[in-house]
């Protein structure tokens, strides 16, 4: 993966361990790491949508927010080519130097009934970015509102109201408008749709794809939910356990799994046809524990193909068709899907 | 014995606030047959917990049955009207996990925290059957097992917190199958696992249902899961059903217009989409619902002239629309079909 002129954001390595703490008589003692996030490898262009998707616990939004510097990386880099400053990693800036470049990354929530202050009107929590970074004051900031209200289709005179007024989906926009208030280049979107109900869902997906479009914006798209990413992504990333076991354009993802776990997620996910043939691939037992997972490949416990070669050596995440990166040691090998 | 083993007439459910009431269920109906699992779906607050609420006759106040018949033949053809029964007499408490036995929405809830999950499944056990403790024990070990839970002695002994939600999920479904019921009623029984786990659920789901033979209401917003798991799917929209008919139905020649518009609005990772559709609007707070049909201020077949109080119509052999233009809606349902 070189990063060519067109990447946004080069993320190399990244790792984010927790430590786990014993509390004995000799005080606090770090005993272990939660290695949430281990040695992530992954670019997204500009005005691309890529997808992280994975089950519960793998590491998604601990991506998302080491990425952001919301955590504190403890190893890799995270290269990002910014308007403003040209190529930095955000990995080594200090919190001053952070600030100008959130003015580029931005964030939405999954829940739309917690990430909004509800002691502020739509008017504070949409323009409060722009008067952050003092962009615009009095008429011209209400003028802006006014028009990031419009682009999610909020009505303006809805202004002064406070939160609690407004529905989940409603909520929902609130904080894309919020997000967009000072035309960042990225916008990390971390489920934010799961909350949602199907009717809602689609009214958020639809805008999020016609902001992407009209603003030629960059998402990093997390999202348990193949379903949603296929629809909304170019390319996905399909995490397991802190690492990014395979990566492609969606097409070639949906068509054509190189990973036995990506075969077993999707086989999972149910479909909206009666009519459809379901090819089950169980997966058996649980996701390990991310402070102890298993020599080897992190999945060989749960996969129906595991070798020996499986147990003992980690398999690196390799480029097994043009642009289809695979984290196996058998991809060729295997016609999976099929 | 016919094959009709609950059908639920007319059930009007509401609760009754200082601010007003909320006709939570007005005016549902369908049948559940033996050995059958029957999906309930639709978005949120449209009534689906309620329901199930009110076959086990538990509803709470300020809530209540306001009307309806709830006809249970579970042990002749003579029904037992569940509806008329007294909430806290003897009957409705031996058929109640007894006999109807239900997985309730908040998994979290419904296992205490501070007893094991040995001492909860053993009392619930003995509550309904005849067994020592051990006996008891015993037959919590192999329901256990039975769900694919790993070292059920041990797990016996552990609490909540110390199970992942799929283990808990599973917990929760041996307890339910415990008396060996006729009716398993699920309330969105996978809605806060993955999708691998959700996959497993199913398939034992699935698999209990064969084995024992129990028929399932398994309710969900998900439309993929309704496709996979029901053999007939009622669709409700604000405490009333818009459509009922057998699954593929549903998904093939859906003939109200609600349920036309969920199919076209849900993404997928099977097929290639452009575009969703969406359903303009919000569905309507429940204090105030729209006169005349309830959908029609997000439908876009409405037509003033025709739609004024739309009945549930049957417009096919298994298959009912509550939408007055569901003929013209739906040119696949042919003529023959038709009510003379
Ligand atoms: N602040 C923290 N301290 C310790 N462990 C953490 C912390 N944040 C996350 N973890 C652990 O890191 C792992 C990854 O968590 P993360 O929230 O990134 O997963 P996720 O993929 O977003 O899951 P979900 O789909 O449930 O949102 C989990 O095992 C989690 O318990
Ligand atoms: N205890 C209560 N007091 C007042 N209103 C209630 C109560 N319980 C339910 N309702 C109302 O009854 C309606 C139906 O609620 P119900 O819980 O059956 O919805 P649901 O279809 O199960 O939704 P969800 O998908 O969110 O679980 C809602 O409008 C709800 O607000
Ligand atoms: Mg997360
Ligand atoms: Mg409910």
């Amino acid at each position: 993966m070189t990063t060519q002129n067109d990447t946004l954001l080069h993320v190399s390595n990244l790792k984010k361990h927790f430590p786990i703490y014993n509390r004995g008589i000799l005080g606090k003692r770090v005993t272990n790491y939660v290695k949430a996030v281990d040695g992530v490898n992954f670019t997204i262009s500009r005005g691309e949508v890529l997808g992280l998707v994975g089950e519960s616990g793998c590491g998604k939004t601990t991506t998302g927010r080491t990425i952001l510097r919301a955590e504190t990386p403890t190893d890799g880099s995270i290269i990002f080519r910014d308007n403003d400053k040209g190529e930095i990693d955000l990995a080594l800036l200090n919190r001053e130097e952070l600030r100008d470049v959130w003015r580029n990354i931005q964030l939405i929530f999954q829940d739309p009934y917690s990430s909004l202050n509800p002691r502020m009107t739509l008017e504070q929590i949409v323009g409060e970015p722009l008067h952050n970074y003092d962009v615009l004051k009095g008429g011209a900031l209400r003028d802006r509102v006014a028009e990031l209200l419009g682009l999610v289709g909020l009505r303006p005179e809805y202004m002064s109201r406070y939160p609690h007024a407004f529905s989940g989906g409603q909520r929902q926009r609130i904080g894309i408008a919020r997000a967009l208030a000072l035309n960042p280049q990225m916008i990390i979107c971390d489920e934010p749709v799961s909350a949602l109900d199907v009717s809602i869902q689609a009214q958020i997906l639809n805008l999020l794809q016609d902001l992407q479009a009209q603003f030629q914006l960059t998402y990093l798209f997390i999202s348990h939910d193949l379903s949603v990413v296929r629809h909304l992504c170019h390319r996905v990333a399909v995490m397991y356990v802190g690492k990014i076991v395979e990566i492609a354009s969606t097409e070639e993802l949906f068509n054509n799994i190189q990973h036995p776990y990506c075969e077993a997620l999707l086989s999972s996910a149910p479909t909206p046809d009666p009519r459809a043939k379901r090819k089950h691939v169980p997966l058996i037992g649980e996701v390990p524990d991310p402070a102890n997972p298993p020599p080897g490949c992190y999945f060989h416990p749960r996969c129906l193909y595991a070798k020996e070669q499986c147990k003992a050596e980690p398999p690196l995440l390799r480029e097994v068709k043009p642009g289809h990166w695979s984290a196996c040691h058998f991809s060729e090998e295997l016609s999976l899907g099929s | 014995m016919s094959d009709v083993l609950l059908e639920v007439n007319d059930l009007h459910v509401s609760f009754f606030l200082t601010e007003g009431i909320v006709r939570a269920v007005s005016g549902v109906s369908f049948q559940i047959e033996r050995g059958k699992t029957l999906g309930i779906v639709g978005e949120s607050g449209c009534g689906k917990s309620v329901t199930a609420r009110a076959i086990l006759n538990m509803v709470r106040p300020p809530g209540r049955i306001v009307s309806g018949e709830i006809n249970y033949y579970g042990q002749s053809d003579t029904p037992i009207d569940l509806a008329k029964l007294d909430p806290h007499g003897a009957e409705i408490r031996r058929i109640r996990w007894g006999e109807i036995s239900m997985i309730f929405q908040e998994p979290m809830t419904s296992l205490s925290p501070v007893h094991t999950i040995g001492n909860q499944m053993i009392e619930a056990i003995r509550l309904h059957m005849d067994m020592s403790k051990q006996d008891a024990a015993a037959h919590a070990v192999g329901l256990l097992a039975r769900v694919g839970l790993a070292q059920p002695e041990r797990l016996l002994t552990r609490y909540r917190h110390e199970l992942s939600g799929g283990m808990r999920q599973r917990v929760m479904i041996a307890m339910a199958l415990s008396c060996n019921p006729k009716l398993l009623i699920a309330d969105e029984p996978t809605t806060a696992v993955d999708v691998t786990t959700q996959a497993q659920i199913l398939n034992l789901m699935r698999d209990l249902q064969q084995e024992f033979g129990m028929a399932i209401i398994f309710i969900t917003h998900a439309l993929g899961v309704i496709a996979e798991v029901a053999d007939h799917v009622v669709v409700m929209y604000l405490g009333e059903e818009a459509e009922v008919a057998d699954v593929d139905t549903i998904y093939y020649k859906a003939a109200h217009p609600y349920t036309q518009a969920l199919l076209r609005s849900i993404p997928r990772h099977d097929i290639k989409l452009d575009r969703l559709e969406t359903i303009e609007g919000n569905v309507p707070d429940p204090m105030n619902m729209p006169d005349g049909c309830k959908f029609h201020p997000r439908c876009r077949h409405y037509d003033p002239g025709k739609c004024a109080n739309p009945a549930l119509l049957q417009i096919g052999e298994q298959h009912w629309s509550r939408c007055a233009r569901a003929h013209e809606i739906n040119p696949q349902l042919s003529r023959t079909e038709q009510p003379s």
